[in-house]
C-alpha cells in the first residue's frame, strides 16, 4: 500500500516531521551503540565486573620427629576490628561488646578513638580470633568492621626461632628459613574477574569471567627434630647458667646425610611476640651468620690432612719443646709441660699447637711450611672441607668466612702455621660441623640441609632430592684413623661424666682467643666442642658442635662447652635408641 | 441434522496433475495480513526473550546457592584450621611437659639395654 500526501498538505508536513524525529533517534542510537560502543562497555564493566585476589596460603613448616612430620609453624586467620566513628550510633554498646568479647585484644583506651567522628577508620582491636569476631558480628553494631588477616602461629613458642625467622606485616619472610625460602612458601595469588551483583556475589552471566586459581605455598618438612631441638636448647640454657656465659650456639647433624637435626642459639626470642624484641641481633642465627676463628677444633682438620697425605699417623712422633718458630715468630702451646718426644695422638689429646705446626711443616719439606704445604692445606681446608665458603644451607644470611689462599701475600707460612691450630682464618660453625661430618663419616662431604621434604595437599610426605655430595674428601682409611684419634681425645682430658659405656663417642675441645683492639687476648675466649657419637664399629649417628662465649669472660672448650656436648650426646644415645656394644 | 460446510475443497482432478500430488488443496478461510504477521513475529521474539531471561535468572539463582555453599566450606575450613592450631598447642612439648600425666612420671632407676 502506498501513501500519497497532497503536496504541501499538513499531513505531509507531519509525516516529514515524524521521519526527521525518528531519524534523530536512529542517529542517536547509532552514536551510542556503535560509535560509543567501547566506552559504554567499559563503563558497564567497571560497574559490574569485580576483580578479586584469591590469596595463596603460605606454606606451613614441619619438623621431622623420629620420621614423623609435625607442624611447627602454622597459619591462623585473625581479625582487626575497626570502627567508622561517623557511623557508630551506639558508642556504649560498642565499648561494652569489645570489652566483654575481645578485652585482651583491644588497643589501650580504645574508646577514645570512637570520639574521632571526623575520621572514617579507627582500629579498635587486633588479632581477634575468628570465634571472637563471630560473636561480635552477632551484635550487629553499626559502624564496626572486620579486616581478615592471616598470621603465623608457633605452637612451640620460641623453639628454633632463629632458624625459622618470621613473617612481617606485608607477608614477607624475614631472616632464617622464612626469608631464604620465601618464594616457595609464599605460593602465587590467583585472581577472579567476574560479574557481580550489588552484594559482590560473583555471577556466572557474561563471557568475561576469568578465574586463575591460587597456587598455595609448599608445606615444607625440616630435617629438624623437635625433640632434639628442644633438648639442645635446654642444654644450652643450662650451660649458660652454669658458666655465667651470655651466648651459646649448637648444631646437631646427621653425618651420614648432612641433615641438620637441631640448630639453636641462646638467648633467643619468641616470633609470636616480635614487639617485645628490643635487640635486633636476636634475630641472627649465629651458627651460620657469624664467622669466627674456630681455634683448636681445626686441629682435627689438620690431623686429617696430614694422615690423608701420608705424612703422619697417630703414632708419629716429634720433639715437643712447647715452642716452635716459623719465620720470624715463635708459637707456643697453651698447655705447657708435655715436652719431649710425643706422638701426634698425644699432641691432639692435649691440643698442642706445636704438634699441628709440625704437621704443616711435614706437608712441606719437613722443617718449613713451604708453598707445597700451603697448597695442600688450602686444598683440604678450603676445597675439600669447604671452610671459608658458604655451605648453601637453605637459611638466610649465611656468612662466607675467610681462608686466605697461598698465592696471596698474606697466605704466607706464618698464617698457615696459625691456621694449623685454627687461627688466622674465619669459618662459621656450620662450615666446621659440615667439614667434620665428612672427616668422620668415611670421607663424603654432604652439603648440609634443613629440608627433609614436602607434604602434599593430601598429607603425604615426599622426601626432598638429595643435595650434592662430594666423595673422597679423605679416604675411608683416613676417616677411620682420625675418628679413632678423636675418640681417644674425647676421653683423654676433661673426662666426660655420666656417659653410658658401650658407645663410640669422640670429640675435641676448642678455646679460641678473641681479638680486642687488634690483638689476641686470653681473658676473653670462646669455648667450643666438636664431637660425634654412635655405636661401636659403625658410622657415627650424630655430630654435635657447641660454642659458648661472653663478653670479657674466658670460657674454655673443656670446662664450658664439653659439658653441654655431653648433656646432648647422652640424651641422644637414648633418644636414637643406640645399641651398646657387648664389650 | 444438517450442517454447513465451512471448508472448501477444490478438486484438482480437472486440471493438470501428476502422481504423488495432492488431489485436494486446502485453503484457509482466515487471511492474515502483513500487520498481523509483524505482530506475531514480534510476539515470538518477545516469548524467546522471556525464555532467555528466565534461564539467565535461574543461572544466577544457582550462583547464589554456589556462593552460600562456598561460604559454608570456607567457614568449616576455618573451623578445622582453628582446631588444628588448638591441637598443636595442646600437644606442644611445653604443654606435654607440664601435663598432669608428665608430672606423675618417675625417672627409671635402672636401664638395661638389649644387645642383639
Amino acid at each position: 500500500m502506498e501513501l500519497h500526501f497532497t503536496k504541501g498538505s499538513r499531513a505531509r508536513l507531519l509525516a516529514m516531521a515524524m521521519v526527521a524525529f525518528m531519524a534523530l533517534f536512529v542517529f542517536r542510537l547509532f552514536y551510542l551503540q556503535v560509535i560509543q560502543h567501547d566506552y559504554y562497555v567499559s563503563q558497564a564493566d567497571s560497574e559490574q565486573m569485580k576483580r578479586f585476589v584469591l590469596h595463596a596460603k603460605r606454606g606451613e613448616i614441619y619438623t621431622m620427629d623420629a620420621g614423623t612430620p609435625n607442624k611447627l609453624v602454622m597459619n591462623e586467620k585473625v581479625y582487626t576490628v575497626w570502627a567508622d566513628p561517623s557511623v557508630v550510633t551506639d558508642r556504649n554498646a560498642v565499648v561494652s561488646a569489645l570489652n566483654d568479647i575481645a578485652g585482651g585484644n583491644t588497643r589501650k583506651n580504645f574508646s577514645q578513638y570512637l570520639d574521632r567522628t571526623k575520621t572514617r577508620y579507627q582500629v579498635l582491636a587486633t588479632k581477634v580470633s575468628r570465634t571472637q569476631a563471630e560473636m561480635l558480628k552477632t551484635k550487629k553494631l553499626a559502624g564496626i568492621g572486620f579486616d581478615e588477616v592471616s598470621q603465623r602461629v608457633y605452637p612451640e613458642g620460641s623453639l628454633a626461632s632463629q632458624l625459622l625467622g618470621f613473617v612481617d606485616a606485608e607477608g614477607n619472610g624475614k631472616y632464617g628459613f622464612e626469608q631464604a625460602n620465601d618464594e616457595q612458601l609464599k605460593g602465587k595469588n590467583g585472581v577472579l574477574n567476574t560479574v557481580t551483583d550489588v552484594r559482590d556475589v560473583p555471577l556466572t552471566v557474561g563471557d568475561k569471567n576469568v578465574k586463575v586459581a591460587p597456587k598455595n605455598g609448599s608445606d615444607i618438612v625440616l630435617t629438624i627434630d623437635r625433640n632434639i631441638q628442644s633438648q639442645t636448647e635446654k642444654a644450652l640454657a643450662e650451660g649458660i647458667a652454669r658458666s655465667g656465659a651470655t651466648h651459646a650456639s649448637a648444631i646437631v647433624m646427621d653425618p651420614a646425610s648432612g641433615q641438620v637435626l637441631a640448630m639453636a642459639n641462646v638467648p633467643t626470642y619468641n616470633p609470636a611476640e616480635l614487639n617485645q624484641v628490643t635487640d635486633a641481633a636476636l634475630f641472627n642465627n649465629d651458627a651460620i651468620s657469624v664467622p669466627y676463628e674456630p681455634g683448636s677444633d681445626i686441629k682435627i682438620f689438620t690431623v686429617a690432612t696430614g694422615v690423608d697425605k701420608g705424612v703422619i699417623s697417630p703414632d708419629s712422633t716429634y720433639n715437643n719443646t712447647d715452642y716452635i718458630t716459623v719465620d720470624d715468630i715463635t708459637i707456643s702451646n697453651a698447655s705447657k709441660g708435655h715436652t719431649g718426644t710425643i706422638t701426634m695422638q698425644y699432641a691432639l689429646n692435649w691440643s698442642l699447637n706445636t704438634g699441628m705446626v709440625t704437621v704443616a711443616q711435614r706437608l712441606g719439606n719437613g722443617t718449613q711450611i713451604t708453598r707445597t704445604a700451603r697448597d695442600a692445606m688450602y686444598e683440604y681446608f678450603h676445597n675439600r672441607f669447604r671452610l671459608g665458603e658458604r655451605t648453601g644451607i637453605e637459611l638466610a644470611n649465611e656468612a662466607k668466612g675467610t681462608i686466605v689462599p697461598p698465592e696471596e701475600a698474606e697466605g704466607n707460612a706464618v698464617r698457615y702455621s696459625n691456621m694449623a691450630f685454627g687461627q688466622g682464618m674465619d669459618a662459621t660453625m656450620m662450615q666446621v660441623a659440615s667439614g667434620f661430618c665428612a672427616i668422620v663419616n668415611g670421607g663424603i662431604y654432604h652439603t648440609p640441609t634443613v629440608i627433609a621434604g614436602t607434604v602434599s595437599e593430601s598429607g603425604e610426605f615426599k622426601a626432598a632430592a638429595l643435595k650434592q655430595q662430594f666423595p673422597g674428601v679423605v679416604s675411608a682409611a683416613t676417616s677411620a684413623t682420625v675418628r679413632e684419634m678423636v675418640h681417644q681425645s674425647h676421653y683423654a682430658t676433661y673426662k666426660p661424666q655420666g656417659t653410658p659405656e658401650g658407645y663410640y663417642i669422640g670429640g675435641k675441645t676448642g678455646t679460641s682467643q678473641t681479638i680486642e683492639k687488634g690483638k689476641y687476648v686470653n681473658d676473653q675466649t670462646i669455648g667450643t666442642y666438636l664431637g660425634f657419637g654412635g655405636e661401636v664399629g659403625k658410622t657415627p649417628r650424630y655430630v654435635i658442635m657447641i660454642d659458648i662465649s661472653a663478653k670479657g669472660k674466658a670460657l674454655g672448650g673443656g670446662a664450658d662447652a664439653k659439658p653441654i656436648f655431653n648433656d646432648i650426646s647422652n640424651w641422644l644415645i637414648d633418644y636414637l635408641r643406640l645399641t651398646p656394644s657387648a664389650t | 441434522m444438517s450442517y454447513t460446510r465451512t471448508v472448501q475443497f477444490n478438486s484438482r482432478r480437472g486440471g493438470n496433475w501428476n502422481r504423488n500430488q495432492n488431489t485436494v488443496a486446502f485453503a484457509s478461510a482466515v487471511k492474515l495480513g502483513p500487520i498481523t504477521h509483524t505482530v506475531i513475529v514480534a510476539l515470538m521474539i518477545t516469548v524467546l526473550g522471556l525464555i532467555y531471561l528466565t534461564q539467565a535468572t535461574r543461572a544466577s539463582g544457582y550462583d547464589y546457592a554456589a556462593s552460600e555453599t562456598t561460604d559454608k566450606i570456607s567457614a568449616l575450613t576455618d573451623e578445622k584450621k582453628d582446631l588444628e592450631v588448638e591441637n598443636a598447642r595442646l600437644t606442644a612439648l611445653q604443654a606435654v611437659k607440664t601435663s598432669s600425666v608428665a608430672k606423675n612420671m618417675t625417672t627409671p632407676t635402672d636401664v638395661q639395654h638389649v644387645s642383639e
